[in-house]
């Protein structure tokens, strides 16, 4: 009899296991349908700039990454995290304005690739000094099909502005260029592309674009 | 003569502690005065209609267009570009670590309180010009609370526990406010970036720095105070000079162009 009954408790045992990882699946596929189904459905442009912020926060802060030799690995899920959310393309047109228009379609995917690049590391090296800041959310302005979401990063009790412009491509919400403390990244690098430009061929161009971003991959390996 | 050649080299050997300033300040929120030469205004701001705008027309520019500036010293600035780079790089940025290693961060952050409290009268005044009376009434409350509560300016009672934030506003956005453009552009040696219109505004508000009157009296006092003020903001903001010049494509047009959008933004106050 007490056989039978301890033989009871480990069947019910092994049935709350399986309960237990089966609820564990469905809510994280659900998690994951719904972080995707924000995006699509309700168009929440803050609330998908938030789960970007937060995967990226929680990547940053995750012991898993945090020795030496997974520093790769760490960048890899941030980039794959960061490329998600940020349209790389609308930055790269906004940033070459008229010249974009004179560029064909093959030049414009190689300078959307380097620009990329350029954007990705140098903005990784950023955030991955830092882990001890704090975003505050406050509110969001719509217009059309675009949003500019507002932000606060609190750092050494300092609190400087960070907004971020999205626009909706085929229902997902993308960024397409960051405020910082007033500064735009896009007209930024429009004006140092015009300046540039006004002197410069654009093959010119392309090829200091390639050797700044070589030289920021090798500093950063 | 020979007092007052030797007052202008001190001068700008003092200058040399304000280094950066503006490059750094242009990350975070800090007030920066200073005692530079002027020259005559003529202000000139040219925005461009630019057919990409048609396009790409970006509804959340309230000011519109691109700012562009005229340059005409551009070969110059470049150069003084570059000596302040590496005065930073060789002089204030390792200093500052060193101090940073040092000094533990909380007491470097209620230092940098404190002498952002000596700056009352420049924000109070310029929020007067402005007839921003009720900012400049929070400038008052904010010195008062803090010079009282906070001891001496080294904590921030009036915004932590009232909530008072502060107002920063300069001669330079003063000027601005009644629709002086910009003029020129300048880096200057050791300053930074600034314009014609900026670089009579800091000299104004030098007038209602305490420091300046400190300098005026006992000038090593000044300047070790003016040095001490320098590395103690250097050492908070580490990284952020770094990180514009390495996104950057042409850093020179990054920090101009950072610069002249920021000074934009916070004259129209739309921060």
């Amino acid at each position: 009899m007490c056989n039978g009954y301890s033989q009871k408790m480990t069947c019910n045992n092994i049935q709350s296991f399986l309960i237990k990882y089966f609820v564990c699946f469905i809510s994280f596929s659900l998690f994951l349908l719904t972080s995707h189904a924000i995006d699509a459905s309700s168009k929440n442009a803050r609330v998908a700039l938030q789960t970007t912020l937060e995967e990226i926060m929680a990547i940053l802060q995750s012991e898993e990454f945090k020795a030496p030799d997974k520093k790769m690995v760490r960048r890899n899920a941030m980039l794959y995290v960061l490329e998600y959310r940020f349209d790389f393309e609308e930055m790269a047109k906004r940033s070459l304005a008229k010249e974009w228009k004179k560029r064909t379609p093959v030049e414009r995917e190689q300078f959307v690739m380097i620009f990329g690049q350029l954007i990705e590391n140098s903005y990784i090296s950023k955030i991955e000094s830092y882990s001890d800041e704090e975003i505050l959310f406050f509110g969001e302005k719509k217009k059309k099909n675009k949003v500019l979401v507002e932000t606060t990063v609190r750092r050494n009790n300092t609190d400087f502005s960070v907004s971020y412009k999205l626009l909706d491509k085929n229902g997902r919400w993308k960024v397409y260029d960051v405020i910082i403390e007033g500064v735009s990244l896009v007209r930024n690098y429009r004006s140092q592309f015009k300046n540039f430009l006004g002197k410069q061929s654009y093959a010119d161009l392309v090829k200091r674009l390639e050797s700044k971003v070589e030289k920021l991959i090798l500093e950063n390996t | 003569m020979k007092t007052s050649r030797n007052k202008f080299i001190r001068i700008f050997i003092a200058g040399f502690f304000f280094l950066s300033f503006f490059q750094l300040s242009f990350v975070p929120s800090q007030q920066f005065i200073s005692l530079s030469s002027g020259q005559i205004i003529y202000a000139d701001e040219n925005i461009e209609e630019d057919e990409f705008d048609d396009e790409f027309d970006d509804e959340f520019v309230e000011e519109g267009k691109d700012i562009n500036i005229l340059d005409p010293l551009e070969p110059v600035n470049r150069f003084f570009f570059q000596v302040n780079d590496k005065l930073y790089f060789w002089a204030l940025k390792p200093v500052g670590r060193v101090y940073g290693a040092v000094i533990p961060e909380d007491f470097r952050i209620c230092i940098r309180n404190a002498f952002k409290n000596l700056l009352m009268p420049v924000r109070c005044v310029n929020n007067l010009l402005q007839g921003k009376f009720k900012n400049a009434g929070i400038e008052v409350s904010r010195f008062l609370i803090n010079t009282t509560a906070g001891i001496a300016g080294f904590g921030d009672p009036a915004k932590d526990i009232w909530g008072l934030e502060p107002n920063q506003e300069d001669l330079g956005q003063t000027l601005g406010f009644y629709g002086i453009g910009n003029g020129l552009y300048f880096c200057w040696p050791i300053f930074g970036p600034s314009t014609l219109r900026d670089s009579i505004g800091m000299i104004g508000d030098s007038f209602l720095d305490p420091l300046h009157y400190v300098m005026e009296s006992d000038y090593d006092t000044g300047v070790s105070v003016q040095a001490e003020k320098t590395v103690n903001n250097t050492s908070l903001v580490i990284g952020d000079y770094e990180s514009l010049i390495e996104a950057s494509f042409d850093p020179y047009i990054a920090l101009r162009d950072g610069y002249l959008q920021q000074r934009d933004k916070r004259v129209n106050d739309l921060k």
